[in-house]
Order: C-alpha cells, then sequence, then structure tokens
C-alpha cells in the first residue's frame, strides 16, 4: 500500500528533502522572464492571433470583416433606437454609440477570452514548453486586430454626420495603448484563476451583461441628475474615455488618466504577485 | 552536449473535484498510478512522481517502463519543461522535441503546412528556418495534397506522421517520445523506424516511455522501471525488462 496520510512536506524517502517549488526565490525571476520571453515571441504570437481569428472565417466569402459588418448592423440599429429615446441627436449620439460599443466590445472580449486563455490552450501547454505568456499576448493582439476591423464603423459615421476630432483625435493612441496595458493584466489574472477555479468564467460570463448597462455607453453620464458614484469609480468607463473622448474631439478628464494609470500600477502588482507563485501550476490546472 | 539531470524531482497533482474524497477511498486499493496523500490543506494531492533523480547523459537511449499511471508521460513532460517539479531540481542541455499523443498540440482548423510552421516556431525555429525545411518534412510525411487540408480532416495516423517529421527534421539534441508512433501504418513504421535509429545515432539523447518490448530493444539501450512515481529500478535494458517482467509476473 503505497497511501499515507503523513503530516506535510511528506518526504519522499530518501530523508533529505528538496526545496519545495513555488517558493524559491528564482520563482520570480521566471514569472519576469516568461512575459519578456513571450514578448520576444511577437512572431509566434502574431501568427496564433491571425490564424485563430481567419480560421472563424474560414470558407466565409467576405471573411474577417463579418465584425465589421455586424458591428455597423448593431451601430445603425440601437443608434437610431436610442438617439430617438433618450432624445439626443443623432449627429451627436450615433458616434458616442458607436466608439463606445467598438472600446466596450474589445475589453468585453478580453474579459471573456482571458478566462479561456490558458484553459483553451492547453493542449499546446502540455505539449511544447513555452513562455505561458505568449498566449496572453496573442489574445491582445487579436482583439487589436478586431478593434482595427471595427474602428471603420466610426470612419463610417464621422463621415456620414461629418465629425473632424482634430488633432486630438491622436490621443486615442495613448489611449489605446493604456487600455491594452489594463486588460492585460486582466486576462492574465483571470485566466490563471479560472484555470484552477472553472467558476470564474461563468461568474464573469453572469457579470458582463450588467457591467455593459452599469457603464456609459449607450447612455452617457451627463444625462445623470449629478454624479453617480458607480460612473466615477467605474474602471470600465474610464478605459472607455481614453478612445472615445479624444476621438469625439475631447481631451479625457485628468481624473480618468489617474484612475486608468491607479489600475494599471495595482492590477499589474497583484497580478504580478500570482503570476509569481503560481505561473508554474498552470501546467498542472489546464 | 545533450543531457538531462533531474535531482530529487516530485510532481504532484492536486486534486480539487469536491468528490475528492470518494475518489480518493475508490484509489486507495489501487496499486496503478501515482501516490496520494493529503496535504497541508486537507485535498488530495496525486504523487505522479516522487523523488526521481536520473542522469541521461549525451548518447543515452533510455527506455521508460511501468505500469498503466506509473508516471512515464509525467516524467517526460517533466524532461520537455512543460511540467516544473513541485520539489527537486531539472536540468537539461540541448533542443527538445516533444512527441506526445493525444492531439499533439496542432489547432485542427490549420492546414497540414501551417501546422508545421507553428510547431517549429513553437520549437524555438524562425518562419523562414521552418518555410526551408518544408519540402523535406513535406516528403517524409508523404502527405501530398493533404496538407493543404485542415488536420482535423487527418486520421490519427497521418497526424502521428505530420507530427513526427517535424519533430526529427529540425534535428533534435533530445527527442522525448510518448508510446512511440502506435498509430502509423507498415510501410511508415518502417520509414520512422529508421529515421529514429540515425536520428539517435547522430543527436544526443532518445528517451522513448513505450509498452512494447520490441520497439525498446530496437531503440534503446538503458531503461528506468518507474511504479507509482518511483524509480523502482534502472541500468541496463535487459536488465530492467527482466526486473519488469517478474513483477508483472508476480502480480
Amino acid at each position: 500500500m503505497s497511501v499515507s496520510r503523513s503530516e506535510p512536506p511528506a518526504s519522499g524517502g530518501s530523508g533529505i528533502e528538496a526545496p519545495l517549488h513555488g517558493e524559491t526565490e528564482s520563482q520570480w525571476l521566471k514569472a519576469m522572464d516568461d512575459l519578456r520571453d513571450g514578448a520576444m515571441e511577437w512572431r509566434l504570437w502574431g501568427t496564433i492571433a491571425w490564424q485563430d481569428l481567419r480560421n472563424q472565417y474560414r470558407r466565409s466569402v467576405i471573411g474577417p470583416f463579418w465584425m465589421t459588418l455586424s458591428m455597423a448592423i448593431l451601430v445603425i440599429v440601437l443608434g437610431l433606437i436610442w438617439s430617438k429615446l433618450l432624445g439626443s441627436p443623432r449627429g451627436q449620439y450615433m458616434p458616442y454609440i458607436a466608439l463606445g460599443f467598438i472600446t466596450w466590445q474589445l475589453i468585453q472580449n478580453m474579459l471573456q477570452a482571458g478566462c479561456k486563455v490558458f484553459i483553451a490552450e492547453r493542449e499546446v501547454i502540455r505539449q511544447l514548453p513555452g513562455p505561458l505568456s505568449i498566449h496572453v499576448f496573442g489574445l491582445v493582439w487579436q482583439q487589436l486586430i478586431i478593434f482595427g476591423h471595427n474602428i471603420w464603423v466610426y470612419v463610417g459615421v464621422a463621415i456620414v454626420y461629418s465629425i473632424w476630432p482634430g488633432m486630438t483625435a491622436l490621443l486615442a493612441l495613448p489611449g489605446l495603448f493604456l487600455v491594452c496595458i489594463n486588460v492585460f493584466w486582466m486576462a492574465l489574472l483571470l485566466g490563471l484563476i479560472s484555470s484552477r477555479f472553472r467558476d470564474i468564467p461563468q461568474f464573469i460570463q453572469s457579470f458582463i451583461r450588467p457591467l455593459f448597462y452599469l457603464t456609459p455607453i449607450i447612455w452617457s453620464p451627463d444625462m445623470l441628475p449629478g454624479r453617480a458614484i458607480f460612473v466615477d469609480i467605474n474602471p470600465l468607463y474610464h478605459l472607455i474615455e481614453m478612445v472615445r473622448s479624444p476621438l469625439l474631439g475631447e481631451v479625457p478628464a485628468m481624473q480618468s488618466y489617474v484612475f486608468v494609470l491607479a489600475i494599471a500600477v495595482i492590477g499589474w502588482a497583484v497580478t504580478f504577485a500570482f503570476f509569481v507563485r503560481y505561473r508554474w501550476r498552470i501546467a498542472y490546472w489546464v | 552536449m545533450a543531457s538531462i539531470h533531474l535531482d530529487r524531482v516530485s510532481a504532484s497533482f492536486p486534486i480539487y473535484s469536491t468528490r475528492a474524497r470518494s475518489i480518493r477511498t475508490r484509489v486507495m486499493a489501487a496499486t496503478t498510478g501515482g501516490r496520494i496523500r493529503r496535504d497541508k490543506r486537507h485535498s488530495v494531492v496525486v504523487r505522479a512522481l516522487d523523488n526521481v533523480t536520473l542522469n541521461i547523459e549525451h548518447g543515452d537511449r533510455v527506455g521508460l517502463v511501468g505500469k498503466n499511471g506509473a508516471g512515464k508521460s509525467t516524467l517526460l513532460r517533466v524532461m520537455a519543461g512543460v511540467y516544473e517539479p513541485s520539489s527537486g531540481t531539472v536540468e537539461r542541455s540541448g533542443r527538445v522535441a516533444p512527441l506526445f499523443s493525444d492531439k499533439l498540440g496542432m489547432d485542427g482548423e490549420n492546414t497540414g503546412y501551417e501546422n508545421i510552421i507553428m510547431r517549429g516556431l513553437f520549437l524555438g525555429f524562425t518562419r523562414e528556418e521552418m518555410q526551408d525545411k518544408i519540402p523535406e518534412i513535406a516528403e517524409f510525411t508523404e502527405l501530398g495534397d493533404f496538407l493543404n487540408m485542415p488536420t482535423h480532416t487527418y486520421s490519427t495516423g497521418m497526424l502521428m506522421r505530420l507530427a513526427f517529421a517535424v519533430s526529427t527534421c529540425i534535428e533534435p539534441e533530445i527527442l522525448l517520445m510518448d508510446e512511440g508512433i502506435g498509430a502509423g501504418d507498415a510501410a511508415f513504421m518502417k520509414k520512422a523506424d529508421q529515421r529514429l535509429e540515425n536520428l539517435v545515432e547522430s543527436s544526443g539523447v532518445l528517451v522513448l516511455a513505450s509498452h512494447s518490448e520490441a520497439l525498446l530493444r530496437r531503440m534503446c539501450s538503458k531503461a528506468v522501471f518507474l511504479d507509482r512515481g518511483q524509480v523502482v529500478h534502472q541500468g541496463s535494458l535487459e536488465d530492467v525488462l527482466e526486473r519488469y517482467n517478474e513483477t508483472i509476473a508476480e502480480n
């Protein structure tokens, strides 16, 4: 019989116990290496992201432009209905809702796919050695490609309603970068926790829709009587503002920048701590 | 020089299922599989590898024998760097080509050619390097136009051909194989055997987990006998096989 209930650390028999994994200093370095090596493998994750996306539209005539088309349909239908319901002039409301939807889509996909970022790649993770972060880099890149397809809907709306945001629009680029930094840690953290606790993806899934309505996307904060706390402390609102405001020709509020930078720092600190501690376990968990 | 050194390596799988307790009681009586313990948080832990110390040097061709669940596949994955051990250290030098069973880490939606490139990228090659190797790999697989089709249309044997061709064409210094190339047809097996022999002669290290004595005798000179995660015996292939067969006969 080989089943023992001895108190840990259970020695393997030889008497000298090898150092336990996950508690050594080198875990810190390994986590750093994983992220750095992962970033260096851009050819690999670039390829994965493209192929993955293309495979979803294989044998379809217009291919990835279905993304653009379905975003356009969503924006037109909902934009027309809600501008009427809310009594907002279309020229203002249509670009607002278009940018809101497009940016929200990026964040939502990162949260949902982030939960599955390691689980979905279990075959690869269990077969081939390599940095785990490549899967997260690939996911972010894939979402940027999707964003690149969707943003044309905004361009179309801007042309139809003759909107010219001016040079302020360039602020959307650093804005998008800040969004990516934040969704990266979110996906990494969610992916890690989800590979251990399989309820997390369901949990996130059930909060996505309420969050969508709670976040100013189809409505705007100035429609509220006074400021609402659930807007001010909603990180998703500030993330969307990073991209939406500049493209509407407004500089995002300083408060939004402070908030986004703060969650980037705190989020990364927490995520990195988790990653140092549990990175090596992911291959076992998936 | 290729080598793999394992020093007091243990790998344990925590079982998180809420039914872990009942699973535990069921497995209690089993002699197959790793050792099952309770850790400090009273969850159930399967020790798939228990204090394994092995030194595999350049030129070694090592067979892994043991019953189902003895830890052979886990050991291969630890050697490949897929699993980091829960305790102990692994030192490895040389380029690794893993050739494990299951889906072989391929995306079924991708074509054969795309999977060749992807696998190469994962194994540390650039796209250009892999493109240069494609003719050789394609020829070896004998898959012809099938390489333009998504790999989910492939049979198990065809997938194996593809994975085998990629893993051996990149001239690995360490080749890790699980259960050989069981799904290939006779003609391919012969070709693959030939290729493996050449590879084993030129490259550094082969570790092969198999239940086929014939295959082990052809490919390996040394062997390790694993039982419930522990190394029971290691040495020359003949010695180990003899010991292994005795153990089987005793049960």
